[in-house]
């Protein structure tokens, strides 16, 4: 049937198998999702979002989750494996699980790694019931996860950030919250975060730090005096919410 | 009840692995190049979002090519009949018609079933059993298909020789 063959190939010479892209696999499911939502539960959902996040409008759980590159099974150590499928099934890593139910979940919450930065690996990973679970860990480490912690409502209009900066000062062990300074800046943000700055004294935002690939990461030039809260930019510098940090409130930012 | 739901790394492996697998298929059942990189890129977003909906007893990829062959049929409906050739393959076609010109004709009037049976065991190299997930036939309805468009084309090729 070489004719045929001959045939079956002409129908395809314009075939764009050149064509391929995942990004845009990807868009399209998210544009899937908005719309989706859009529908019986749009006018509330909007209004939830006006009323938390006036400069923008943030996605839903979809955003973020899909985008960096799988992690399959077989990189990630075995106790790894364990406490993230614990944490992503929302039960403590002490709780025991038959190796089968910690593939079964592991496999349920598609971990990804969103980047690599300085050193440091960052990783999201899908929470049962919604949410999610976000894990950090060094380069080279014998375990693949430094440190770990989920969020039931990231990433959304009301929590755009999951922050896992490094503090240090008397605000941690319950001291003034105004003294709290900050070591390192660093967690992941939702789409529509262009940057992430640290509210101080007088409203003044400063350490502005630019999110790329849902993360955010700074060591340098962090300011000596107390940090009152972390603050979420748009793209055009505005302000998308404040998590407020200093005990009686934080001033507006400036 | 089999366990159900695919992950997003096995279809984005699919994706990766056979994607010009699945545009030359869909290239070849709407006649349209461009309107096949829509339709697979639409399905794959789509199987995605309905990935709970994959039993894990089934194929993975006979799934997404059902649901690639919906979204197709779906734009042939509001296009109403498949789109004409890009030009720029007007050339290689017309070489085609010289040669092998009433064989196309009579393929892509084939029945649609035993087109896309045609289209999948060729370009895809998809089992009986595939194809029947795809189509959402029996294996057996696809043998039957396969055998009688085969019969159509046997005797084109048979006029073609002589």
């Amino acid at each position: 049937m070489t004719k045929l063959a001959a045939v079956l190939d002409g129908l395809v010479t314009d075939a764009p198998v050149e064509r391929s892209s995942w990004d845009d696999v990807l868009a399209r499911a998210r544009r899937t999702t908005q719309r989706r939502v859009g529908l019986a539960t749009a006018v509330a959902a909007l209004i939830a979002i006006v009323l938390a996040t006036p400069a923008l409008g943030l996605g839903n759980g979809l955003m973020g989750i899909f985008d960096g590159t799988p992690v399959e099974p077989a990189r990630v150590p075995a106790s790894d494996l364990h406490v993230l499928s614990a944490m992503v099934h929302g039960v403590s890593p002490r709780v025991p699980a038959s190796r089968q139910e910690d593939a079964t979940r592991f496999q349920a919450a598609s971990l990804r790694q969103l980047a690599v930065r300085e050193g440091r690996t960052y990783f999201a990973a899908r929470a049962e019931g919604g949410g999610t679970c976000v894990a950090i860990g060094e380069v080279g480490a014998k375990h693949l996860f430094g440190s770990m912690s989920c969020a039931p409502d990231f990433p959304s209009s009301a929590r755009p950030l999951l922050d896992e900066s490094v503090w240090r000062g008397p605000g941690l062990d319950g001291g003034k919250g105004a003294d709290l300074q900050i070591s390192r800046l660093e967690g992941f943000a939702a789409d529509g975060v262009a940057s992430v700055g640290l509210l101080v004294a007088d409203g003044k935002i400063v350490a502005v730090t630019q999110v790329e690939d849902n993360v955010y990461l700074r060591r340098d030039d962090l300011p000596g005096e107390p940090v009152l809260g972390i603050v979420a930019l748009d793209k055009d510098k505005r302000v998308i919410t404040i998590a407020c940090m200093a005990r009686g409130g934080c001033p507006g930012a400036k | 009840m089999g366990e159900k739901g695919a992950a997003p790394f096995e279809i984005e492996a699919l994706y990766r692995e056979r994607f010009g697998v699945f545009v030359r298929g869909a290239t070849a059942f709407l006649r349209n190049g461009d309107a096949a990189l829509e339709v697979v890129q639409d399905a794959f977003a789509l199987s995605l979002r309905h990935r709970r909906r994959f039993r894990r007893e089934s194929d993975l990829e006979a799934w997404v090519w059902s649901i690639v062959l919906n979204a197709a049929r779906d734009r042939l409906r509001v296009s109403g009949r498949p789109s004409q050739q890009d030009p720029s393959t007007s050339a290689v076609e017309i070489e085609l018609l010289h040669d092998e010109g009433e064989l196309k004709e009579l393929l892509l009037a084939l029945p649609e079933r035993q087109r896309l049976a045609i289209f999948l065991r060729y370009y895809a190299d998809l089992s009986y059993a595939q194809i029947g997930e795809a189509l959402g036939v029996k294996p057996g309805t696809v043998a039957a298909s396969l055998n009688a468009a085969r019969g159509v084309l046997r005797q084109q090729l048979q006029g073609v020789r002589t």
